[in-house]
């Protein structure tokens, strides 16, 4: 999708869904999802430190854009496992992969003139599906779905009627 | 797990990812079914007829016809496109797919305008910059660094 404001609105609301499902998914949970959404668009990292720069300096080929993949993002996932402490590593691993597939996903939507999108699954393959070309990168219409959309289910979760009895 | 064990294998996942960032970039030349815009800077005359997609920033644009350039490592690419059919000024960024003919000129198919003058992708990194603040913001509210065991740790209060 196209901004990070509406990847973390989709997070936040994938998660929030989620916890009405899983009791122990509270709000802390929720943010690791949003931060998980921001995994594939580490790639913005070649905006300080461009891939030319990387490869002239180490004389190897080398493209940030790996990350935005499935396969790089879920071994960032792992990086991520990594740094917490041991009770939470299984939700946070769980909540992070949530966010960075709800990202790569919505980019699979993304408009583009030869109606494919990226690999997606690389690197088990270089498959470039269709895509429907939902929307531009630049578009403020998903930010603001996303936005009405995060506070639907904020409201929802939020004032929903409590069963009677805890069965 | 001890930390060194911990230390030790986040360092070989990040390695691992680097690695991947080689590998992508070996796999994109392969396998990219469009020309590489190095190779069409370095001699065009070989890829005319082919088929490519191009992103580039717009120069000028004069009767529906635009002349865009394209970035690359090997240099800038800059091209003729007739007939574009995209509403576009200078300084706006462009998605042209379309066949290659000769002298630097591309045949659109398709022209998509990623944003019209420059001002949509400031647009858009000013509100990418609200939702990371946003989510650091949150994060920091609920998540702390344990700096003796050195990891994440929810705070008590959060």
């Amino acid at each position: 999708m196209p901004d990070l404001l509406a990847h973390a609105l989709m997070a936040y609301s994938l998660c929030t869904l989620l916890a009405l499902r899983y009791e122990w998914l509270t709000a802390r949970y929720v943010t690791v999802g949003m931060a998980g959404a921001f995994v594939p668009d580490l790639t913005k990292i070649a905006l300080v430190v461009p891939a030319a720069q990387v490869r002239s300096l180490l004389g190897i080929p080398f493209d940030w854009g790996g990350l935005h993949t499935g396969g790089a993002a879920a071994v960032a996932v792992l990086v991520g496992t990594m740094v917490v402490r041991p009770g939470q590593r299984r939700r946070v691993t769980a909540l992070l992969g949530v966010g960075a597939l709800s990202h790569l996903l919505a980019d699979a939507l993304l408009l583009t003139p030869s109606g494919r999108s990226y690999a997606v699954l690389w690197p088990l393959t270089q498959y470039r599906p269709p895509t429907p070309g939902l929307y531009l990168s630049t578009s403020p219409v998903p930010t603001v779905l996303t936005a009405v959309l995060a506070a639907a289910v904020w409201y929802a979760v939020r004032y929903r009627p409590r069963q009677a009895s805890a069965a | 797990m001890r930390l060194w064990v911990r230390l030790a294998l986040a360092a070989a996942l990040v390695a691992l990812l680097c690695g991947s960032f080689v590998h992508y970039d070996i796999a994109e030349d392969r396998t990219d079914p469009y020309p590489e815009t190095e190779g069409l800077v370095a001699d065009y005359d070989a890829h005319v007829g082919e088929r490519t997609l191009l992103f580039g920033t717009v120069r000028s644009v004069t009767d529906g016809t635009l002349v865009i350039d394209v970035d690359s490592d090997a240099g800038t690419l800059t091209m003729t496109v007739p007939n574009a059919d995209a509403d576009v000024r200078p300084g706006g960024v462009v998605q042209v797919y379309g066949t290659l003919e000769p002298d630097r000129t591309i045949r659109p198919e398709r022209t998509v305008v990623v944003n019209g003058d420059g001002g949509a992708a400031l647009y858009k990194y000013a509100v990418s910059a609200v939702g990371a603040l946003l989510v650091v913001g949150l994060f920091g509210r609920h998540w702390t660094l344990d700096t003796e065991a050195w990891a994440l740790e929810v705070r008590e209060d959060g």
